[in-house]
């Protein structure tokens, strides 16, 4: 996917005909291309942690910012980078208190049945760690080592995060 | 009821058909510079052209303005006509002026 990133942007950069390097123009079309091709994996991901749409939306624009900011081009590993930042945006997110008039009544999904409503109710009740490393690992099929590399932790913590979450949450759903 | 994590599962699953949010283009800095350089530019040029255009001219550097125009050129017909209150240039001035 990198390498399709660099294409693109080289694509860009070619046709407009200037040097990305000199050219400020030329940087902004490069910023242009990475944010349109980075907010997919961002809102995403954003979405799969926190179940609301509202809140996927606010995390992508403030991790586009951030994204725009730096100097993506220097980074080993942009999509790692781009998942780290938003699982902390999200988990900064999700830690902050809010009233229970601030969360929002609907649901993200267009299908309100009773189960979404439960399974809604049971996510929010659970750790903001666990909900984001169920959100990664059974929403977006992230890998453990992804996952690792997302959250800052070493690889074989994944698995055993990832079974306690599991737990927690089945445990909950029957109560 | 279903598994539970079959549940969590399909609740993902149809978080799928959430449309992602319009990209967002943050304004960079010096945006409006980028605008106004080229105005000031050919404006300045513009300046420059027309005070060149003006130092080579030979016209003379006094010129009959109003309301002493409309003034002159009436004593021009009229000799007769006396001299103007506030006092200014003989006919033969304003003549020479005037062409």
């Amino acid at each position: 996917m990198h390498s399709y990133l660099l294409r693109t942007r080289m694509a860009i950069v070619l046709r407009i005909g200037i040097n990305q390097e000199n050219k400020p123009a030329a940087k902004a079309w490069a910023h242009q291309a990475e944010a349109a091709d980075y907010r997919e994996l961002v809102f995403r991901l954003a979405l799969a942690i926190t179940g609301e749409r509202e809140s996927a939306e606010d995390i992508t624009q403030e991790v586009l910012i951030k994204l725009h900011n730096s100097k993506v081009g220097k980074i080993e590993n942009p999509i790692a980078w781009a998942r780290r930042v938003t699982v902390r945006h999200a988990l900064h997110h999700l830690k902050r208190k809010r009233p229970i008039s601030e969360i929002p009544e609907t649901l993200p999904v267009q299908e309100n049945t009773q189960e979404a409503v439960l399974v809604q109710s049971v996510l929010r009740s659970l750790d903001p760690e666990q909900r984001a490393i169920l959100g990664m690992a059974i929403g977006q099929g992230l890998s453990y080592s992804e996952i690792a590399e997302a959250l800052s932790i070493p690889e074989g913590t994944v698995g055993s995060r990832l079974n306690a979450a599991k737990k927690e949450f089945q445990k909950r759903w029957e109560q | 009821m279903n598994d539970p994590l079959e549940s969590l599962g399909s609740f993902y699953k149809s978080l799928d058909s959430i449309p992602t949010p319009p990209l967002f283009v943050p304004k960079r800095k010096g945006y409006w510079a980028l605008i106004l350089a080229p105005l000031t530019a050919a404006f300045l040029a513009y300046g420059v052209i027309v005070w060149s255009a003006g130092a080579s001219s030979t016209e003379p550097a006094i010129r009959i303005s109003f309301p002493m125009d409309g003034f002159a050129l009436r004593q021009l017909q009229d000799p007769n006509l006396p001299q103007h209150p506030a006092g200014h240039a003989s006919r033969e001035r304003i003549q020479t002026w005037v062409g």
